[in-house]
């Protein structure tokens, strides 16, 4: 039998087949070889940057504005704030070698690192290898009420999608509470993460759109971070109005649902995080803390293992 | 009659349907076809100082022209004092009552002096457009008599450091 | 044993104030790659954005341009049509969005060419104009004048100055002397930049690290402080010759040499 070349994506085939396949209606008629779709051969597969592959899709479509501005101004400026004479690495707490005093050490797996579970990282000294970069953004909707009304969950995916023009993920519950009625397995939102031209966007129509239109904002609190780079923080569904797929749109938005964004950077630490973010035009506000241990890197440390 | 059947997907997590389907599923995630790429037109925004910028947006308009933005924002212009007092003054109660009020404190003066001080308060904004820098008032030019009030006072202190005490660690 | 002389010079720059200029080629693989995605795109979803018997539905629908549908007695030399939801599956999809109606009247004032400047004034307070993007060249790029900061848009531009005595163009420069040693370098071309170009100029130092060191033949040490113009201008108190210039208009200026130790620090 000989697969049927073209092949409508609105519907299944329905003659000669035992399974439905289920595609969303894309309604455009660029054909897709199936044999290429069948995970069994993967060194048979394109890469997804090849035209011939079914996942290609173009991205360099257009002129990158805040990649250009990090390429041109701030790069080079960041190397400059960050870089210190003589500066020296922070070793991080790592996970240590036990002293082999008991025969059933052999072959264990290494001790805990000392007073915590997860091991530190080594922060490098600031050079032209490591200058911080936006590397991504992740949005994630979590809509407490969907586990009441389940279609609020797709309200939120939507809105995601217009948001950000990207295809959001579905989030699942994962715990069972039976006071709240949450069983795992019900659908409470979506996420969705964010590369490139789509990133930048997003970034652009936060700094230059949205952000400045709430009355309320005056920055991103200078406690926020996960203290390797990661910087967080939250818009409730008063905010969401104010971006523009919404707001020309409001007819459509009977409820709107906040979310959490996260920038994701290359930077080490979170005061390095600040200082990209900044310059791509995110305001700061509040009293910094930075640990103890971060602002003693002139002075050499001994190797500790 | 409804029979429950659980699947358990790839992160453990369980999936609960209704019926059973007629036919046996056979997926074709749709990360493993074509991706989805949806609809978007090249809107053009005009941002509050004039500048245009390119965003490719679902929603089908070709064209957007934006009132407030980060270019007339006073947190994203802290070089421009004159987009931040234009901003801040909008929004608070003392813009509201100046504007309610500015009647009264334009009385006693002539119909010259009202001219000359708008032309002053002109220049002085154009001055602080340009440089960033806010002009320095002239000592003689305050009359305010509400500095009168508050020349020669000083705060009491009452209780001394008791309000101070900090709280002792256990 | 003498002490070699320390300057603090300082590189003003103003960055970019519009999007770069896209080289040719640049364009044409911009344009191949987004007509490749115009291709891949999914259907644009009229349903959801016109509810039915909106008169925006109505004008959408009309602007339209919608393609032959497939018919049985008709032969169709370049493929049959096959059409889904109005639009034809084998090719990207065309919407056009329907056109204002003051876009009409606007383009019959700006014909007569007199009236044009008078009546743009005017549309400024019409919220509803079409918008259209200031010129990347200005009056300043007309004529040349190096002086400008409203020149060169998309590039950096740098501040460099006429030295009287040996009339060679640098950076500006400051001799740091004995007593100033504790000030900090930063601060002493800040200093020294407000003394030649008056305060009327706000500037943002980006570091006190020093971006560069040039060892001078004569024994000076010239450190290079990295700085942005944020507002204002440089307005030079004893009328030394300045100018704002691009990284290439630099290299024509200066000597070969102090390109080669300068050139790094210059961006685009």
């Amino acid at each position: 039998m000989t697969l049927v070349s073209v092949r409508s994506f609105s519907s299944s085939v329905s003659l000669g087949k035992a399974a439905c396949a289920q595609v969303k209606p894309v309604h455009h008629k660029v054909r897709i070889i199936k044999k290429n779709l069948s995970p069994r051969f993967p060194e048979l597969k394109y890469p997804s940057h090849d035209i011939k592959s079914p996942k290609f899709r173009p991205y360099l479509t257009h002129l990158d504005r805040v990649d250009h501005h990090y390429h041109n101004v701030l790069e080079s400026d960041l190397l400059l704030i960050g870089y210190r004479h003589g500066q020296q690495p922070i070793y991080g707490n790592k996970r240590r070698h036990w002293d082999m005093s008991s025969p059933y050490q052999i072959n264990r797996p290494l001790r805990k690192p000392k007073g915590q579970i997860v091991p530190s990282q080594t922060i490098n000294p600031r050079d032209t290898g490591n200058i911080a970069k936006l590397q991504s953004i992740s949005i994630n909707c979590f809509v407490k009420d969907a586990k009441q009304y389940p279609a609020m969950a797709i309200g939120a995916t939507l809105q995601l999608q217009q948001i950000t023009g990207v295809k959001p993920k579905p989030i699942y519950a994962k715990t069972n509470v039976p006071n709240w009625k949450l069983r795992p397995g019900m659908k409470m939102g979506a996420k969705v993460e964010l590369f490139g031209r789509d990133a930048s966007q997003f970034l652009s129509t936060l700094t230059e759109i949205v952000l400045p239109r709430i009355g309320e904002f005056n920055g991103i609190s200078n406690r926020a971070g996960d203290r390797y780079g990661n910087i967080a923080f939250g818009l409730t569904s008063d905010h969401i109005k104010y971006f523009p797929e919404i707001e020309l749109n409001q007819d459509s938005w009977p409820n709107l649902y906040g979310f959490d964004i996260t920038l994701h950077t290359t930077a080490q630490t979170d005061a390095d995080a600040r200082i990209l973010l900044s310059g791509l035009g995110l305001p700061f506000v509040g009293s910094e803390r930075i640990p103890k241990t971060l602002l003693d890197d002139l002075t050499v440390h001994p190797y500790e293992n | 009659m409804f029979n429950f059947v659980q699947i358990r997907g790839y992160a453990g997590r369980v999936q609960i349907q209704a019926a059973l389907p007629k036919r046996p599923l056979k997926k074709i995630r749709v990360g493993k076809a074509r991706p989805a790429i949806y609809y978007k037109f090249n809107t053009q925004v005009e941002l509050s100082d004039g500048s245009v910028i390119t965003r490719r947006s679902q929603y089908p308009k070709d064209e957007l022209r934006m009132i407030t933005d980060q270019r007339n924002n006073p947190i994203w212009n802290a070089s421009k004092p004159d987009a931040s007092l234009l901003d801040a003054e909008s929004k608070g109660k003392m813009n509201k009552f100046k504007t309610k009020f500015s009647a009264f404190e334009q009385s006693g003066k002539s119909a010259d002096e009202v001219e000359q001080e708008t032309k002053k308060a002109e220049a002085e904004r154009l001055e602080r457009l340009k440089t960033g820098i806010p002009t320095k008032k002239v000592d003689t030019e305050e009359d305010d008599f509400l500095d009168l009030l508050t020349s020669n006072y000083e705060e009491v202190k009452l209780g001394g450091n008791i309000a101070q005490k900090s709280k002792k660690k256990k | 044993m003498t002490t070699p002389v320390i300057r603090s010079s300082l590189v003003l720059s103003r960055i970019p104030i519009v999007t770069p200029d896209v080289p040719a080629f640049e364009k044409a693989f911009y344009q191949y790659q987004e007509q490749l995605e115009r291709r891949l795109m999914w259907t644009f979803p009229k349903w959801y954005y016109f509810k039915k018997g909106t008169v925006a539905e109505r004008e959408f629908s009309k602007a339209q341009k919608y393609p032959i549908p497939n018919h049985r007695n008709v032969w169709f030399p370049k493929g049959v049509p096959d059409l889904k939801h109005g639009r034809d599956r084998r090719f990207k999809q065309d919407i056009i969005l329907p056109k204002k109606n003051n876009d009409v009247e606007v383009s019959t004032t700006t014909d007569d060419g007199g009236e044009s400047a008078a009546s743009e004034l005017q549309n400024l307070d019409d919220i509803g104009r079409p918008i259209k993007a200031n010129s990347r060249i200005t009056i300043f790029d007309e004529k040349n004048d190096q002086t400008s900061l409203e020149r060169k848009l998309p590039r950096t531009l740098y501040l460099l100055i006429k030295n009287n005595n040996n009339n060679e163009w640098t950076f500006p420069s400051f001799e740091v002397s004995n007593d100033q040693i504790n000030k900090g370098l930063h601060n002493i071309a800040e200093e020294g930049l407000r003394n030649i170009g008056g305060d009327k100029i706000n500037t943002w130092t980006v570091s006190n690290t020093p971006a560069a060191l040039i060892k001078h033949n004569n024994g000076i040490n010239e450190f290079l402080i990295k700085s942005h113009i944020i507002a204002g201008k440089f307005n030079p108190t004893n009328k030394n010759e300045y100018k704002w210039l691009t990284k290439e208009e630099i290299q024509d200026i200066v000597s070969d040499e102090y390109y080669s130790k300068i050139n790094h620090l210059l961006s685009q």
